[in-house]
């Protein structure tokens, strides 16, 4: 269905952040995530990850920050692309890009972009903010 | 404004602002009162865009910004664009490497009346930031490099923020916030410090290192010893540092507490040997003050350096030999002088038990009190010994 609304996608977005990240309802990125996802990873090149790369990412945050909401703070659509931005919050009690718990909370804002194609998650850029985790966990230096 | 201005918005902050680097433009671009949310180490409206510019073109001088594509929706529109850059300054303190990166980055704007009134941007850097983590081994190389220029700046840049040590000298430590003020001493504690690597293993994110250490207190004592440096490693930085080596040959330059006592013996042996210029030039303070006690022409309050050495010329002129002579330090760093004085005076022998209390100040003799034990006879000793002149030739003009 090509022809989805902007309504419908953002509906199909909020789902993915409620549904996987807040519930860790996994199951539910089978019927979000189209079967031919591409994620941009961090220098922007394509990573094919499919439903369950998805998925498998968002189990690494969980492992890292067992507690962990995601909130959206804004949602808008231009043609077959949405803007999301969030803030992840959580509590660093499990390994994390390499970095032993250091029980630190973390407050991260991420801005991605999603192509949604036939009502599922086809392509996105962005999304997640592991520089700035790194940086308030003390595993790198802070911005100035 | 439309979509589309929204977008020209951001084309121009992207060609002009940035690649262009027309930082003017930003006050055309931003409202006076506009926010980072995200970044708020950057101050509000166009200076945190000139701000965010001069700490980014610090590390990447010839960065330039590609736009990927726009989205934009009534007054938001985001932008994805690929970043490319020369890391040829510093950036999140890693030393310029030279080496040509590029990230991806997320630039959104939320706009009113034709401004920008609000501003995210997220950079996926991180592969980038990882090009540029010196290795292990090259972190050891800088470590021993900076430490022997005395570049202890930059040697505390090697350091994690969070950063552990247990330094055998100097104890455990926590945080490059307290590391940095403690090696602005170095300057001090040591005129010539060397630490040359003789042994250098790492493995993984762990190094040792076996090196020698050749260094001078400010006084040019020495300092020789054998050391081991353990460190371990986190994203191009150390995170933790223990050193282990014998503490001993560190006396020179451990100040710990200084022997005062050293202080009122090197004045004996200066007057002993009549050397007044180095008693005034590094024993005797400039505010120093003699207190004797007593009713006799020496005693009263002796003050300023010249008038203390006139002083000790007419004691020694009293002819007073001292023996069981003793000394100690208080809990303050006040020397004290315990001796019997002994005097004769037409064959009538007298006896001085006394005390004498050296205060010390900026590590020179500064408050002398003589505490006298018997003071009727050292009036009457005195009194015999010296004869005032006659009115009015005593009286001070």
């Amino acid at each position: 269905m090509p022809g989805s609304t902007h309504e419908e996608n953002e509906i199909l977005l909020t789902r993915w952040f409620e549904e996987l990240w807040n519930r860790k309802n996994y199951a539910v990125a089978q019927k979000l995530v189209h079967s031919d996802f591409v994620d941009h990873g961090d220098g922007g090149q394509e990573v094919k990850r499919g439903a369950d790369g998805a998925t498998d990412v968002v189990k690494i945050w969980h492992a890292g920050f067992p507690d962990g909401r995601m909130t959206i703070e804004d949602i808008y659509t231009e043609g077959d692309k949405s803007v999301v931005r969030t803030t992840f919050r959580g509590t660093h009690s499990g390994d994390f890009a390499g970095v032993a718990p250091s029980g630190k909370k973390v407050v991260v804002t991420a801005i991605g972009i999603d192509r949604i194609i036939d009502g599922r998650i086809a392509e996105s850029w962005g999304d997640l903010n592991v520089m700035g985790v790194l940086q308030q966990i003390g595993a790198l230096p802070s911005t100035e | 404004m439309s979509v589309e201005q929204n977008k020209s918005l951001m084309r121009r902050f992207v060609d002009e602002f940035w690649n262009s680097r027309k930082f003017s433009l930003a006050d055309e671009l931003f409202a006076p009162e506009a926010v980072s949310p995200v970044e708020i180490q950057l101050p509000p409206g166009p200076a945190g865009a000139r701000k965010k510019a001069e700490t980014l073109l610090a590390g990447f001088p010839d960065l330039k910004y590609a736009i990927d594509f726009i989205v934009a929706d009534g007054n938001r529109v985001s932008a994805y664009v690929n970043a490319t850059g020369t890391h040829q300054g510093k950036y999140l303190g890693f030393a310029p490497t030279g080496k040509r990166v590029s990230w991806s980055e997320i630039i959104a704007f939320q706009e009113s009346d034709g401004r920008v009134i609000s501003s995210w941007s997220q950079s996926q850097m991180l592969p980038a930031l990882r090009q540029l983590m010196p290795s292990p081994a090259e972190i050891i190389d800088l470590y021993y490099k900076y430490a022997n220029a005395g570049d202890w700046s930059a040697w505390c840049d090697l350091f994690a923020e969070d950063l552990v040590m247990d330094e055998q000298l100097a104890g455990h430590i926590e945080g490059l916030a307290t590391l940095r003020p403690m090696m602005d001493g170095m300057d001090k504690m040591y005129s010539k410090f060397q630490n040359i690597p003789k042994q250098v293993i790492t493995s993984g994110n762990e190094g040792a290192v076996v090196s020698h250490i050749s260094a001078a207190s400010p006084s040019g004592e020495t300092v020789e010893a054998e050391v081991m440096n353990y460190f371990r490693f986190a994203n191009g930085k150390i995170t933790y540092m223990s050193n282990f080596h014998d503490t001993a040959p560190f006396k020179p330059v451990l100040g710990g507490e200084p022997d005062n006592t050293k202080l009122v013996f090197r004045m004996y042996d200066c007057f002993g040997k009549g050397d007044m210029a180095t008693i005034k030039k590094e024993i005797f303070h400039p505010d120093i003050v003699w207190k004797m006690p007593g009713h006799h022409p020496l005693s009263g309050e002796i003050r300023g350096v010249d008038r203390v050495i006139a002083f000790f010329d007419a004691l020694f002129k009293a002819g007073i030999v001292v023996d069981n002579t003793h000394f100690g330090v208080l809990d303050d760093g006040t020397v004290v002088e315990k001796h019997m004085g002994h005097g004769e005076v037409n064959g009538k022998k007298f006896l001085f038990p006394t005390c004498t209390t050296y205060g010390i100040r900026d590590g020179k003799i500064a408050d002398v009190q003589v505490h006298t034990g018997d003071q009727h006879s050292v009036d009457r000793y005195m009194w015999a010994q010296f004869k005032l002149r006659n009115i009015p030739a005593r009286l001070n003009a």
